[in-house]
């Protein structure tokens, strides 16, 4: 009645799956924190977005319920809003300072 | 092994590899490619979870127009080799290091709490859990049905989302740097 791929993810697939989320979301928030490039930061909220992804579809298959891939396709349009602007913002700050390094704004406060 | 759980176990790898590369890579265009890499992975990933339309979303979104847009945009700044002279913060030794065990710790507490067993997940589940996956799970037909009837109203909040992105990103890029409008 069962096949092997639904054994493996009922069982350690799941663990499997959720320590991919865990450590891909260590890897954005790493990337976040530490780079001091503002492309490299752009790319990390992507990568951490994606993490997110894979974990609600993970648990939409777990529970036969598509709200989860419905979600995440949200999710994928937040993201795409964000590439946009964030682009547009770091597109303005180069133009402004000729450098997209964070250390170069350290100055910009108040 | 089955082939759909080896190519999981395959795509999860590569999806770590590429936020590593992504992670340590000096140049960004080196790091948007391993950034593809990860979301190429994961839209594999979703395939084998039998969510077939989130994977070609996946695929035409994510990796079809955000990663060409981001690799535009790095081509077009042509930025000085400077910048990446010193690429990690000063305190990079320090906190990565801290967040990894972190994450591991997660992990390790995942895997004594519910990983061990072998239905551990199934377990977790609600209502037909256990059984068989029906075959249109994931379709394009009942996903989509789904999103225009029972969420019609977040699929239209969606687009006003987006519509106001438009209008935001033209506005940022009208104003030069002292607040005024481009001629």
């Amino acid at each position: 009645m069962s096949n092997p791929l639904t054994d493996f993810i009922f069982g350690t697939g799941g663990f499997f799956t959720i320590a991919i989320v865990i450590l891909l979301f260590a890897l954005g928030s790493i990337t976040f924190i530490f780079r001091r490039t503002l492309l490299h930061m752009l790319m990390a909220v992507e990568l951490m977005l994606n993490a997110v992804n894979l974990s609600l579809i993970y648990f939409s298959r777990l529970h036969q319920n598509h709200d989860g891939q419905i979600l995440s396709l949200m999710i994928f349009v937040v993201a795409a809003c964000e590439v946009a602007l964030g682009i547009a913002i770091i597109v303005q700050l180069f133009k402004r300072t000729g450098s997209i390094s964070v250390d170069t704004y350290v100055t910009e406060r108040g | 092994m089955d082939f759909n759980i080896l190519m999981y176990y395959v795509f999860g790898i590569v999806a770590i590899a590429g936020g590593l590369v992504l992670l340590f890579a000096k140049h960004p265009i080196r790091g948007a490619m391993g950034l593809l890499t990860t979301m190429v992975a994961l839209a594999g990933m979703y395939a084998i979870l039998q969510a077939h339309s989130i994977a070609i979303f996946q695929l035409i979104i994510y990796a079809g127009a955000i990663m060409v847009l981001i690799i535009y945009f790095i081509m077009l700044l042509d930025i000085k080799s400077e910048d990446y002279l010193r690429p990690f913060s000063k305190l990079f030794w320090v906190g990565a290091p801290i967040l990894s065990l972190l994450a591991i710790f997660f992990i390790y507490k995942l895997y004594t709490v519910i990983g061990g067993e072998q239905d551990a997940f199934g377990n977790l589940s609600s209502g037909s859990l256990a059984e068989e996956s029906p075959e249109n799970f994931g379709g394009i037909k009942i996903f989509s049905t789904k999103l225009l009837t029972k969420y019609l109203f977040a699929f239209e909040y969606v687009s006003t989302l987006l519509f106001a992105a438009i209008v935001a990103v033209i506005s940022i890029v009208q104003l030069d740097w002292k607040g005024r409008k481009n001629e």
